[in-house]
Formats: structure tokens, C-alpha cells, sequence
């Protein structure tokens, strides 16, 4: 057949296929596939035969177009989204328990040792802090200056745009310096864990634990274990692509980033959560110290049933 | 294609196969500038602005920065069909290896894994990779499974001038049919001089030289094209 012949016969079903790309007319949806595979199938002709250059670059960008609209992933939606925090995550932290318990280890076991070291000889708690950074929190919770996001609603936006921009960036770190074969949590949790226990141990030595306790509880559950979770993600990606399996490295790169981003989307809107609670309940003094550690505890125990028992049904 | 040629060519489930042109280090740098130099603008507008509100601006200043440097990418890549700003700009395109539509979670895969490619500074790991991989993938897009392409600009239908088709004189290839053919579609952009010196090359077959051996050769492309 000559190339006049062919565009003459065809031409109605290109420009049909166009127009549905560019304004979703001239073809009804369901039309389009069997459209497409004719496309499709002119093009593997066009190259067959050889017809003009100009015109199977034509079809063959026809053709990609209609494959990426065709085969485009679906926006997931923020329902869909929703659900997976609510049952997704909970699922995909116990599948991976392993790396969390690790992550755990690593962050909160670090965290207690420290704090019962720094108990027990308080001057091993310059080991971690200079002495202007260990001067620096005593005055940071000292009760007779105002605590930290106790001077008025703007202050408070303030202090919750800071833990935004530092708070989940930390979380982003861990989790992409996971693929440097795990190193990168390997090294962060230890040290934030190390430090985390030491300012806490410190501040316990001082007598400030109406202060320090009364600020951090009620963030605390959310923060920490965003962070653990953010580190379990970065573990899991680099442990796919140091222990392959059976799967090529690529491949099991690829599986090992995906699981892993999701533990961190998890781990991200903690931390975030952890923010709104940071700015804006956690400074204030109205309610007594002892209360927001009973609400902070509260978190804590509801949090970990959730990440235990939630999504186990309705599969 | 040819051997030197950077294209990935992909098979569909239709079972033909798509061309991609994946882009090099150069233009993908060009585009980050162009993207950087958009954030910080924005964030250096902000930040006047956002000086009169006092340490309200300031909490808003942090969230700015936050999105900027996090997630400014994933939105524009997922929300623009693949291109941010820089990327627009210089005719590229994120897309999965397999010519899909990048999606949210390979989007913030690709975008945060720039800590590892930005070691230990001025993008060198992901220099080194776009330059060891066939598809000019840093670290990001491997562990995505993403591809930077060049954009194809959508391709008019060229119009055959019109002339008495000529039947050919002798037997030719595909190959060279197609020449012919590409030859006649491109001749209205080329100057007549030049287009009659490009048809004296075949002057053996046409048996003509200048105008009337251009004449000559658009009637065979017009033959083979279809016209009687």
C-alpha cells in the first residue's frame, strides 16, 4: 500500500486520537483503547514498510503519549492516602518489624543508656555537650524564664515553622543516607539517641523535670518515633541493595526504596503532628506539668496499640 | 538505531516499540540551575515580605523553606506531567523507565535521595552515575526507576510539494525510498539553491540537473508517496 493511500485511510483515527489527548473530545472513552492498539498497529506498519521518517516520528509520538495517558498511574487521592496512614502503615511496620525493632534499639536503647550513665555520674554529661550547650538547656528550661512558646500565638508559629523545616528535615536525612548501605541511621539514631538521653539525664540532675518533662511529653511519642521510623525506612533501602536475595540489585534497590518511602510518608506526618503538638500545646503553662505528661503518656500508649493492632482485619 | 545514539527504546504491551531520548548531564545541571535560581528568588521575596510580620513571618519563612527545598520538585514533577520549572524550561521530562507518568511516591523517592547524589558536594555522586549508567540516571532516578528525558515536540504533518509524480527509474531499497521521502517532505524549508545542489547529487538517476532535477526528484518522492 502507498503511504497516500494509508494516511488517507487513517488520518480520521489520528486526529480523533489527538483531539481526545488534547481536549478529551472526539472519542469517547471507551473507544480509546481499540483506537490505540489500531494506532499501535499502524505505527508497527509504518516502520515495516518504511514510510516517510516524518511520518512514523508522527505516530510514534502519538503512540507515547497515548501510553503514558493510558498507562498513568491513577492519582492515589487523599482518601487513598488517608487509609494507608491509618491501616497501610501500621501493616508495612509490623511486616518490617525486624528494622524497627532495630531502628529502635539503636535510638532508644542508646537514649537509655545514656540517661542512666549521666543518672548515675552526672559529670559523664560532657562527654556529648560542651559546657555552653549543657548551660544552654538549663537555661532553655529554667522555670522562672517564660518557657520556650510561652510568649504569645505568633511565637508559637514561629517555633512550629522551625520544627517543621528542621524536625522532618532530619527525618529525610536519615532516611536518604539509609542507602549509603545503612550507614547513614546506623550513625544518626546512635547520636541523636546519645544526645537525647544526655540533655534529658542533665536536666533530671538539675531538678527541671517540671519544666522538661511538662515541654517534651507531649510531642515526644510522635517525634521519636517518626524518627525511628524515617531510620527503619533508610535500613530497609539499604539493606535491599546490600542483600539482594534472589531479585537483581536494581530491582531489589527499587522494591527496598519503595517500602522504605512509605515507612518515611509515615514517619514524615508524625513528625509533623509532632510539630503542631511542639508549637502549640507543649509550651504552654496553663496546664500543670503533671497533666501533659499524663496526656503525653496517654500518646504514647495509644500510638503503639495503633502501630500493633490497626489494619489487621479488612484485608 | 545507531550504536553512539542515546536512545531507550521501550516495548509497550501493544507490542510496539516507543523511542525516549534520555537527557545528559549538562541540560540536567542547566535545569537545576534555572530551578534554584526560581527557589531562592521566591524565597528571598518572601523573606521581605514576610519581615513585617515578625516572628509569625519568620514561622512562615521556616514552612517556605521547608517546601522549597523538600518537596518543590515532587509537586511540580507529579503536578506538571514530569517537569518543574527548570525542567519546563529546557524541554525536559521525568518519567518512569518504562515511559509511565512519574507518580507521587517515585517523585519523593528520586527528589530526596539528591542528599546521596549531592555528596560530598556539587552533585558528584550523581554526576559519576549520570555518567556510568546508559540511561544517565543518578542515584535518585535508579532507586526510583525514573528516566530524564527530552521532551519531543509534537511533529507537523509536513505537506509533499506538488508536483507530476514521476515513476522511478530503477529499483531502489526501503531504505533509500524512505531518504527520497524525507528529502521531499523537508525540501519547502530549504532554500532552492540548496535544495537543487542536494538533488544533483542524484543527478545519475534523475538524469537532470538543478530545477529540473529537484522536479524530478520531489515527482519520485510523490510516487512513492502514493500520487499517480
Amino acid at each position: 500500500m502507498k503511504q497516500q493511500l494509508f494516511e488517507l485511510q487513517n488520518h480520521q483515527l489520528w486526529g480523533d486520537l489527538d483531539g481526545w489527548l488534547d481536549q478529551g473530545t472526539a472519542l469517547n472513552a471507551e473507544d480509546v483503547p481499540a483506537a490505540y492498539r489500531q494506532l499501535c498497529h499502524h505505527l508497527a506498519v509504518a516502520r515495516e514498510r518504511q514510510y516517510s521518517p516524518a511520518l512514523v516520528e508522527r505516530l510514534q509520538l502519538l503512540a507515547l503519549r497515548l501510553h503514558q495517558r493510558i498507562y498513568g498511574e491513577k492519582g492515589e487521592g487523599l482518601l487513598a492516602a488517608l487509609r494507608f496512614l491509618w491501616q497501610g502503615l501500621p501493616r508495612q511496620v509490623r511486616s518490617e518489624w525486624r528494622l524497627v525493632a532495630m531502628s529502635s534499639l539503636l535510638f532508644f536503647g542508646t537514649w537509655i543508656a545514656a540517661f542512666l550513665m549521666v543518672r548515675a555520674h552526672p559529670n559523664l554529661v560532657h562527654l556529648m555537650l560542651s559546657p555552653e550547650a549543657a548551660a544552654k538547656y538549663v537555661q532553655m528550661y529554667d522555670p522562672k524564664i517564660p518557657v520556650a512558646g510561652a510568649t504569645g500565638a505568633t511565637r508559637d508559629v514561629m517555633m512550629f515553622g522551625w520544627y517543621i523545616y528542621n524536625n522532618i528535615g532530619i527525618d529525610f536525612q536519615i532516611f536518604a543516607s539509609g542507602l549509603l548501605a545503612g550507614v547513614g541511621p546506623l550513625f544518626f539514631l546512635p547520636f541523636n539517641g546519645l544526645h537525647g538521653g544526655t540533655v534529658m539525664a542533665h536536666l533530671t540532675n538539675k531538678g527541671l523535670t517540671s519544666t522538661f518533662y511538662g515541654f517534651i511529653s507531649g510531642h515526644s511519642s510522635f517525634e521519636l518515633i517518626g524518627a525511628v521510623l524515617s531510620g527503619a525506612g533508610g535500613l530497609r533501602m539499604g539493606l535491599s541493595l546490600m542483600h539482594p536475595g534472589r531479585r537483581s540489585r536494581l530491582t531489589s534497590l527499587r522494591e527496598g526504596a519503595r517500602q522504605g518511602a512509605s515507612l518515611l510518608f509515615g514517619a514524615a506526618v508524625l513528625t509533623f503532628i509532632a510539630a503542631c503538638f511542639e508549637g502549640f500545646w507543649s509550651g504552654n503553662a496553663i496546664v500543670h506539668w503533671k497533666v501533659k505528661v499524663a496526656v503525653g503518656l496517654v500518646f504514647w500508649v495509644l500510638l503503639i496499640l495503633w502501630l500493633l493492632l490497626a489494619g489487621r482485619r479488612d484485608r | 538505531m545507531k550504536a553512539i545514539d542515546t536512545v531507550r527504546t521501550i516495548e509497550t504491551p501493544e507490542g510496539v516499540e516507543l523511542n525516549l531520548r534520555p537527557a545528559g548531564p549538562v541540560v540536567r545541571l542547566w535545569a537545576l540551575f534555572v530551578d534554584q535560581v526560581i527557589v531562592w528568588m521566591v524565597l528571598m521575596f518572601a523573606a521581605f515580605g514576610l519581615a513585617f510580620l515578625g516572628p509569625l513571618g519568620l514561622g512562615l519563612w521556616f514552612i517556605l523553606m521547608f517546601l522549597a527545598q523538600w518537596l518543590y520538585p515532587v509537586f511540580f514533577e507529579v503536578m506538571g506531567g514530569g517537569r518543574t520549572l527548570g525542567k519546563r524550561w529546557l524541554g525536559l521530562r521525568v518519567i518512569m523507565a518504562d515511559g509511565r507518568p512519574i507518580g507521587w511516591g517515585p517523585s519523593l523517592i528520586r527528589n530526596l535521595l539528591r542528599v546521596v547524589d549531592g555528596l560530598p558536594g556539587a552533585y558528584t555522586v550523581g554526576l559519576v552515575s549520570l555518567l556510568l549508567t546508559r540511561n544517565f540516571q543518578r542515584i535518585g532516578d535508579l532507586a526510583a526507576g525514573t528516566l530524564v528525558v527530552h521532551e519531543q515536540s509534537s511533529v507537523f504533518a509536513p505537506v509533499l510539494p506538488e508536483v507530476e509524480p514521476v515513476p522511478l527509474a530503477q529499483p531502489l531499497t526501503l531504505e533509500e525510498q524512505s531518504a527520497i521521502l524525507s528529502f521531499a517532505e523537508r525540501s519547502p524549508r530549504l532554500t532552492s539553491a540548496r535544495a537543487e545542489e542536494l538533488a544533483d547529487v542524484l543527478s545519475p538517476m534523475t538524469g537532470a540537473r538543478g530545477s529540473e532535477g529537484l522536479k524530478v526528484l520531489l515527482g519520485m518522492a510523490r510516487y512513492l508517496w502514493g500520487g499517480q
